[in-house]
């Protein structure tokens, strides 16, 4: 899955100074629209799931349970329970501390890979910078998702290989952001003036160069986490994401659709618990980059 | 343009020469090598020697590259491990599928995402705007497996009216109705992107000043939307097409498996399931040259609508 077409600004407005809007936290909750506070709310919600998730799930998110198959919604079991007669609802707050962070951890992986491979390209240049973009440009015109298959067929599936294959398919345009904001800033005169200082090039970039390049930057980072999201949610679906009997909701979304007609309680709520991140974070970042949704 | 044009091919077979680096530079930290996988549990150090000589494993790493590389360019890609017949045949079958597919997807799509594109983008911030960009936010940011599966359970098991799987063995056009699940679900999340991207074309078009001089001298809003924001808007429409093939291609790999359609996609998904790495190899190399291809006419049906950009 190309994710890089989910990315493009779609807000349609000139790009107002997004510094600002994301330095000033009271101004930019007021600057929200209703959506847009009941999308925050929604994206808090999933952060505390992943500290609490666990320890306010009612059952165990792995114990079988042979007496309770397939339970429909009850006050017992608020979401039903699966065919090995698991509690659906407490496999959703466990297995969203597991989906949340990965994806977490595979947004700051690939931010940081970005970065640094973008803020040099853009700040040394030369052949250094041409040849960085070039590879840049290969991994791009591979389809993301594919890259990611690869990737796991040839090292199998396990939380680090994730990581390096979601870091691999998603540092390249981060890379060409950061690389665009550090050739703005070193032309700057606050960044001259830091060399005619004296100051080495690694002092420069992450003084002058990083803090300038930050906001930018967190966009895309937020525009990343939900394409972590999507991209391990297909893995897990197809089967190569999280291995079982890890509670991620990709793959139960997969565990469950053999009993869609019977229960389909067991496939809609992990579906609905990733679109409802989703979303929320899609309409977060478009609202906080000036657009209304 | 012909310069411009034969320059750019050039690059593209550069570039697909360094995709081919890429994929065998990922494949050869395999910790199983072809001649292990080949004879099983009947290696012995000798008879393993004698198969990686036959073949060419010990060879060094850039004459494998290129004889790897080298045969995928005249269709030859080696024997699939789990199919145990010749990779290109296959794939190319499967990829004439995958073709209908994508080429449906892209016929209602493309045409329908600039209409409404337009539609948004001309009516900024109004009902009809709003409207648009919140179906199409929520319509990318279900996962298409959660759409597929929404699909099967409306039209197959509640109405009953569309088949759940769409296993074909003949011509994909033989029964018609296996195709319209699947090309639905593709098109909600590509039929989104285009509109979101036509809307933004839009947008700033008409932001320019030459429109605001064209409304202020009096002409009516259709005849300035059609003298001088079409035209304009179309560029980034053709773009976004070329960007889509690849996010389409990425897609139908989970849409193929879903409905069990037998194309490209769903080939390369069972490939790396059973880690059959030489039919994944080929299968990766040959929808990145098309994601590649695509983006490449995409740029030259742009410039050649706008010559002044031959110059970058």
């Amino acid at each position: 899955m190309t994710a890089m077409a989910r990315d493009n600004d779609t807000s349609g407005r000139a790009p107002r100074a997004p510094r600002a809007r994301w330095a000033a936290g009271r101004s930019w909750w007021a600057d929200l629209s209703w959506t847009g506070r009941v999308a925050a709310v929604v994206v808090l919600a999933a952060g505390l799931i992943v500290v609490f998730g666990a320890a306010i799930a009612p059952y165990s998110a792995t114990d079988l349970n042979p007496e309770a198959l397939l339970v429909a919604p009850s006050a017992d079991h608020l979401l039903g329970t699966d065919n090995y007669g698991r509690d659906v609802f407490s496999r959703i707050l466990v297995g969203g501390r597991a989906t949340l962070l990965l994806a977490l951890l595979c947004t700051i992986s690939s931010m940081i890979v970005g970065a640094i491979v973008g803020i040099t390209s853009g700040y040394i240049g030369g052949t250094y910078d041409m040849l960085v973009m070039r590879i840049a440009d290969v991994l791009q015109s591979i389809p993301s998702l594919l890259i990611a298959l690869l990737v796991l067929a040839v090292f199998g599936s396990s939380i680090p290989i994730l990581v390096l294959a979601i870091t691999l398919v998603f540092f390249p345009p981060i890379a060409r952001i950061a690389r665009t904001a550090a050739l703005q800033v070193a032309k700057l005169p606050f960044t001259e003036a830091a060399k005619v200082r004296g100051e080495g090039t690694l002092s420069i970039v992450f003084r002058e160069v990083l803090p300038n390049a930050a906001p930018t930057l967190l966009t895309e980072a937020g525009l990343r986490f939900s394409h972590s999201l999507l991209t391990l949610a297909a893995l897990g679906f197809l089967g190569l994401g999280v291995q079982p009997p890890t509670p991620d909701w990709g793959l139960m979304v997969n565990e469950g659709r053999a009993y869609m007609s019977a229960a389909p309680w067991v496939v809609l709520a992990p579906a609905a618990a990733i679109a409802l991140v989703v979303l929320a974070v899609n309409v977060v970042i478009d609202e906080s980059k000036g657009g209304r949704a | 343009m012909v310069r411009y044009a034969a320059q750019r091919v050039g690059l593209l077979l550069l570039t697909l020469a360094l995709v081919a680096l890429v994929i065998f530079t990922i494949t050869s930290f395999l910790p199983t090598d072809a001649a292990e996988t080949k004879l099983g549990i009947l290696a012995t150090p000798e008879s393993l020697e004698f198969v990686r000589q036959q073949l060419g494993l010990d060879q060094p790493v850039l004459v494998r590259f290129w004889s790897w590389f080298g045969g995928a360019l005249r269709g030859d890609f080696g024997t699939s491990l789990v199919f145990q017949t010749e990779i290109g045949p296959l794939v190319m079958a499967r990829l004439a599928n995958s073709a209908v597919l994508a080429g449906l997807v892209l016929l209602i799509s493309v045409p329908l995402g600039i209409v409404l594109g337009m539609w948004a983008g001309s009516r900024e911030g109004g009902a009809i705007d709003r409207i648009i960009s919140w179906v199409t936010l929520t319509a990318f940011s279900f996962p298409e497996f959660v759409w597929a599966i929404l699909l099967i359970f409306v039209f197959a098991n509640i109405l009953g009216v569309l088949p759940a799987a769409s296993i074909i063995t003949g011509s994909p056009f033989d029964d018609p109705a296996k195709l319209v699940m699947p090309v639905a679900t593709a098109t909600i999340v590509v039929l989104a992107l285009t509109i979101r991207m036509m809307r933004q074309g839009t947008v700033q078009t008409l932001e320019l000043d030459y429109v605001r001089t064209a409304r202020l001298k009096g002409l009516s809003e259709w005849k300035v939307f059609r003298k001088h924001v079409m035209g304009n808007a179309i560029a980034p429409a053709v773009t976004a097409t070329g960007t889509n093939v690849a996010y389409l291609l990425g897609s139908l790999a989970v849409v193929e498996t879903i409905f069990s359609f037998p194309g490209i996609g769903s080939l390369t998904v069972q490939a790396a399931n059973n880690r059959d790495v030489p039919l994944l190899a080929a299968a990766v190399l040959l929808t990145s040259a098309i994601v590649t291809t695509a983006n490449l006419v995409a740029d030259l049906i742009v410039v050649g609508l706008n010559p002044r950009l031959r110059k970058s």
